[in-house]
């Protein structure tokens, strides 16, 4: 086969161009490719209803500064306690409610100052309250040990209850868990309240709650749990927690 | 982050290629050599098409001008150019069938009409020539480049199945390199088909030309054959 010059001319620019081509590639969009990988998240698996981990704590510091902004923010963090109607209400809306109206008005005009001043003064007060948070409370994963860990264990119970009826399987039933250290019940189980009820399966409303306690009663005591966690200096701990049950 | 430079540097083409199995690695060159011939054939057609179209209409432009033809085809005898050619041939065929003494200009019409047809013919032959290669690269090519994509499958399959792991990383670079093969594939067909049907189009384009041309200048020679008659009775 015989080539012209033109062909020649040709065929070296088709070269040239593969060569570049290919070293373009290969050098840099290779490394555009290259996307950085996102940090690994942590996924956890809680309960959305237990012990109040970290979170209404760390809402509930932003209240000792005590600025009037502040104060005003930390109102959307009354729902909080709804969570745990037992305990937090006491705590966070008293030191909250009786400061705002004292400081606001005197620093009024200079903001700049007497937030920077705010701020140097409560940074101590600020440090230790969140230590003491974290000492007092569950971490998430933790929370979410010890909840897999009673599931396990009632589970054989659960699955004894037999199914009152169509829809039955709905109703959620929050319930109160007293322990004792032993994984003993203190107390039998409260109901706290039920959720999923509709008109279909309102009848067995009574009888899934019944067998909700049943549940929690039969396949006590609890064991395995971690006894460090039992009470934290909060008091908060597997001690006294609250759990969803429904119908498997 | 060297986990992540190290996947990259794993994708690129070279590494691609040099991971493959051997069979895999055949298809690719065959690939690349295709591409680079369908790009040579590409730029080489390419650049001397427009340079015959943009001559030929200067050519056809003098041509029309001049008032001596002799002359003319005298001066652009060493012209390469097709329709230099169609006109060398119809003057040619001109010259002989003139230069007895008794013209039959029926016969003479006919010769130089398809003396004038076969340059047209014979020139856009000598054009279109590998234009071919580009068609079968464009339709084979693909199918090549699956060849080694499902025989590349097939034998990183088989190295799963020997690892027992089907995590990503496992299946991912095997996958990632045999579908390279259909990637190459496919960077030679779509430019050959592109090119092939651009190409054919132009050289469409020149036959017509040519063929207006050819017409033309039959006409006039057809003429010229009655005002022989004419004068020469």
């Amino acid at each position: 086969m015989k080539m012209d010059r033109a062909e020649w001319a040709g065929t070296g620019a088709a070269l040239l161009f593969h060569a570049v081509l290919i070293g373009a590639l290969t050098l840099s969009l290779a490394q555009v490719a290259s996307v950085p990988e996102p940090p690994s998240m942590e996924v956890e698996f809680v309960e959305d209803v237990g012990l109040t981990p970290a979170a209404p704590q760390s809402v509930a510091v932003p209240p000792p500064p005590s600025q009037a902004p502040e104060i005003g923010k930390a109102e959307p963090t009354e729902p909080v306690p709804t969570i745990q109607p037992v305990r937090t209400p006491s705590i966070t809306p008293a030191p909250a409610r009786p400061q705002p109206p004292a400081k606001p008005a005197p620093r009024m005009s200079r903001i700049g100052d007497d937030f920077l001043k705010g701020i140097r003064q409560d940074a101590p007060s600020k440090s230790a309250a969140p230590a003491q948070a974290s000492a007092a409370t569950v971490s998430p994963s933790a929370m979410a040990g010890i909840v897999q860990a009673i599931r396990r264990q009632v589970q054989p119970c659960a699955d004894r209850q037999v199914n009152p009826g169509e829809g039955a399987s709905r109703i959620r039933v929050r319930l109160r868990l007293q322990l004792l250290r032993s994984g003993r019940l203190r107390v039998p189980p409260q109901v706290l309240g039920t959720s999923g009820v509709d008109d279909e399966n309102a009848r067995y409303e009574e009888r899934v709650k019944d067998l909700a306690v049943a549940t929690f009663v039969g396949c006590a005591p609890l064991t395995g749990l971690p006894p460090e966690l039992y009470e934290t200096d909060s008091g908060k701990g597997w001690s006294d927690f609250i759990m969803n049950y429904n119908l498997p | 982050m060297p986990t992540v430079e190290a996947s990259a540097d794993l994708m690129s083409p070279l590494n691609l290629f040099l991971q493959a199995d051997v069979v895999v690695k055949t298809v690719m060159i065959g690939l690349l050599l295709a591409s680079v011939w369908t790009w040579a054939i590409i730029f080489t057609h390419a650049l001397r098409l427009r340079r015959i179209n943009r001559q030929t209409d200067r050519f056809e432009r003098d041509f029309w001008a001049t008032d001596d033809i002799d002359a003319f085809h005298a001066r652009r005898s060493e012209d390469k150019l097709p329709i230099a050619v169609v006109m060398a041939a119809a003057l040619d065929e001109w010259r002989r069938s003139t230069k007895t003494a008794t013209v039959d200009r029926a016969g003479t019409r006919e010769r130089l009409a398809s003396r004038m047809n076969a340059a047209v013919a014979a020139e856009l032959d000598r054009l279109s020539d590998r234009l071919n290669i580009l068609a079968t690269v464009g339709s084979v090519a693909p199918f090549v480049g699956l060849f080694g994509t499902v025989w590349g499958i097939m034998r990183s399959f088989t190295a799963i199945a020997g690892a027992n792991n089907t995590s990503l990383a496992v299946v991912a670079p095997g996958i990632a390199e045999a579908l390279f093969a259909t990637a190459i594939g496919l960077f030679a067909a779509i430019p050959a088909v592109i090119a092939y049907n651009r190409l054919t189009h132009g050289l469409d384009r020149l036959e017509a030309k040519l063929s207006r041309f050819a017409d033309r200048f039959h006409a006039t020679l057809s003429r010229e054959l009655e005002v022989e008659a004419v004068t020469g009775h």
